[in-house]
């Protein structure tokens, strides 16, 4: 067969890259940050992003059930930023499990305990008794100016803070939220796993208004890393670094057994980074809609950027989607993240 | 910032290799056909690959409600085989409606008539009164080997001879469907068109146990005829030529119009060019779905991811077109027209 499988797939109403609506933290003025997360391995590196870049002040880490239960993910969010020299940001507990349909868990990824088979010291603190949401709630209200949101696991939590908190959603800047695709899914054919998780909570999230930036498997997909990152990690005197291997070497020898080769896409780093650094993501305009129904496409978050339609519809797009990405540089730019942690 | 450009394939693995089901007329042994169509250009394009090509043996033509409502997809497709010289083609209509939702058609793309853009030769063909699912009964009962159908507009006749015959279904060899997308649809977002208008029907045509291939807008919009194309039909100097130059040239301003596409997609003309062209488009095995819910009606959910398919206990029961090959296309469509008056 001589024909080329290169279609007009996903999309054939491209839409132009634009630019983006996502606020940019720089290093004089660092961009109050909450990163929301269910750790998970690339949640592990996302995390540790949000400590070490310069241009992001961590303001908290909330949990969520997602990858693996909630309890592992709390303790594992602990124990990361304790490695990571971040041992006073506060950490919450968040919704074991989503409004409402089944429990999605992600074990066979991320394994029973969320970080493979690494083994972190038990953490030196207990989470914050007040859960996510209120957390969040409180930490928004303190803050002088606005703050990002960087949802990277089902968005329970998320649709709760919108619903439980609405005067505050002016004080939300941005949810540069790691979710969805326009193009194909993971969990199904149609859905990435963290809508597909709780749909009914991005529903929520992506009617809600707040700006959004859907860092999906569109533009995640693109953002993999290989085994040459091992021995640049290596090189790394930090007992971070050694964590970060290890996590990847696991996942490198799940996708293999896959046939999937050796790499792993970090998705949830892309999200973290995209409010620090200023080019390095792709944006484009869709109007995105989430199926919280119960059909064969439950889950997808169906993007439509095709102005005749949306006009037709009486719709205007409500996210930058990410579609591209410098793959060279992500990978540059996660080394680094590692060179700056203990 | 930068220009569009396509978008690289998100695919999170590449699409499989496989090897296409659809079986392949020859010269020696054409393959029996039966097309079921709502004419609409490019439906009309591709009766006339069937009727051009010798590796097609055309039993007759159905015609449902799609691009246009059924008393006109009935005429036009009688049109098109007095245009073709075949006037005793067995043809006859069949749904006026799809299984449960109301008609909606394609007025927008294919002008009120369905065919506009060319006059047209008096209806012609040998009528079947007794409707589309009993002239596809009667074909498919009296041929010796099993025939293929080629459903180019909504799956409601098929979907209604497949509940009506079970006792026939055996001698189905192949459904060969132009229809649904992976990616993104044309009526909405979600669905393209002839998925939109009935999706029920998709259910059961993709649910029967036929082996089915599903060539959509993933493929047909690169199935493409641009200006330089028209010119060489009209250049051909036979009725048919310019017939068709004309119809394209009007089938040629939705698209300028919609999509600022100089070039028109004769979606319908692939699903039957891949039954006589082994060459012309790439598949993968998938299992196919159809959202019958309103939010996302008619999307087409492909699968074809191994581990998940197995997880899930589905068979990779369909072939779903992912490639073309777009100069061959072309190629195929003016050479077809070239063979006539």
């Amino acid at each position: 067969m001589s024909v080329d499988p290169k279609v007009g797939w996903p999309t054939f109403q491209h839409a132009p890259l634009v630019a983006r609506s996502a606020p940019l933290g720089t290093v004089a003025r660092p961009l109050p940050l909450i990163v929301d997360s269910d750790p998970g391995l690339d949640d592990a590196l996302a995390i540790a992003a949000a400590v070490a870049r310069p241009e992001l002040n961590l303001l908290a880490v909330t949990s969520v059930g997602g990858n693996a239960d909630v309890h592992h993910c709390t303790e594992n969010a602990l124990r990361l930023l304790q490695l990571y020299g971040a041992g006073d940001v506060p950490v919450a507990e968040g919704a074991v499990g989503p409004l409402s349909g089944p429990l999605e868990r992600a074990t066979e990824v991320h394994g029973e305990g969320g970080l493979g088979k690494t083994v972190l010291p038990p953490a030196q603190r207990r989470p914050d008794p007040e859960g996510a949401v209120a957390l969040m709630a409180r930490l928004i209200a303190a803050s002088p100016e606005p703050v990002a949101i960087a949802p990277v696991g089902p968005l329970t939590n998320i649709a709760l803070l919108i619903r439980s908190y609405p005067h505050l959603a002016p004080k939300i800047s941005h949810l540069c939220l790691m979710g969805g695709s326009v193009g194909e899914g993971n969990s199904s054919a149609s859905a990435e796993f963290n809508i597909f998780a709780d749909p009914i909570a991005a529903e929520i999230v992506f009617l809600s208004g707040i700006p959004i930036t859907m860092i999906g498997l569109d533009v995640t997909h693109h953002a993999w890393v290989d085994r040459s990152i091992l021995p640049r990690l290596a090189a790394l005197p930090g007992a971070s670094a050694k964590v970060a291997a290890e996590l990847l070497t696991y996942s490198f020898e799940r996708s293999a057994g896959w046939g999937q080769g050796e790499r792993m896409a970090i998705h949830d780093l892309v999200a973290v980074l995209h409010l620090a650094i200023p080019d390095l993501v792709g944006v484009a305009r869709y109007y995105i809609e989430v199926d919280a129904t119960t059909g064969p496409a439950r889950g997808r978050t169906i993007g439509d950027a095709w102005q005749h339609r949306l006009v037709r519809d009486g719709r205007v797009p409500n996210a930058d989607v990410g579609l591209t990405i410098d793959r060279e540089r992500f990978a540059d730019l996660l080394v680094d993240t590692y060179a700056k942690l203990p | 910032m930068s220009a569009p450009k396509p978008n690289p394939l998100p695919l999170s693995t590449p699409f499989p290799p496989a090897v296409r089901r659809a079986p392949v007329g020859t010269r020696e042994k054409p393959l029996p056909l039966i097309i079921d169509c709502d004419p609409g250009h490019d439906d009309a394009m591709a009766i006339t690959i069937a009727v051009a090509r010798p590796e097609i043996n055309l039993l007759g033509v159905t015609t449902v409600a799609g691009n246009a409502t059924l008393p006109r997809t009935f005429e036009n497709a009688r049109r098109v085989l007095a245009l073709l010289g075949v006037p005793d083609m067995p043809i006859a209509a069949g749904a006026d409606r799809p299984l449960v939702r109301p008609l909606f058609t394609a007025a927008y793309v294919h002008g009120e008539s369905g065919l506009e853009g060319a006059e047209m030769p008096a209806p012609a063909g040998r009528v079947h009164e007794a409707g589309a699912v009993d002239l596809i009964a009667t074909l498919v009962a009296a041929s010796p080997e099993p025939v293929v159908l080629a459903p180019l507009g909504p799956l409601t006749n098929i979907a209604q001879f497949i509940t009506a015959h079970p006792e026939l279904l055996s001698k189905i060899a192949h459904i060969s469907w132009m229809g649904g997308a992976i990616g993104e649809g044309n009526v909405t977002a979600a669905a393209e068109f002839n998925a939109y208008v009935d999706p029920e029907a998709i259910q059961i045509v993709f649910s029967s146990g036929i082996p089915c291939t599903m060539v959509g807008l993933d493929v047909t919009h690169l199935a493409r005829m641009g200006d330089a194309e028209v010119a060489r039909l009209e250049q051909l100097g036979n009725r048919a030529g310019k017939i068709f130059a004309e119809l394209l040239r009007y089938f040629a301003i939705f698209h300028r119009d919609r999509y600022n596409w100089n070039f028109c997609a004769i979606h319908d003309a692939v699903a039957v060019a891949h039954l006589v062209d082994p060459d012309l488009v790439a598949v993968v095995h998938a299992a196919v779905d159809a959202e019958l819910g309103d939010l996302q009606r008619g999307r087409t959910v492909v699968d074809w991811l191994e581990p998940r398919l197995v997880e899930r206990g589905r068979l990779a029961n369909a072939d779903v077109a992912v490639g073309i090959d777009a100069p061959r296309f072309a190629n195929l469509l003016i050479d077809a027209v070239a063979t006539f008056d």
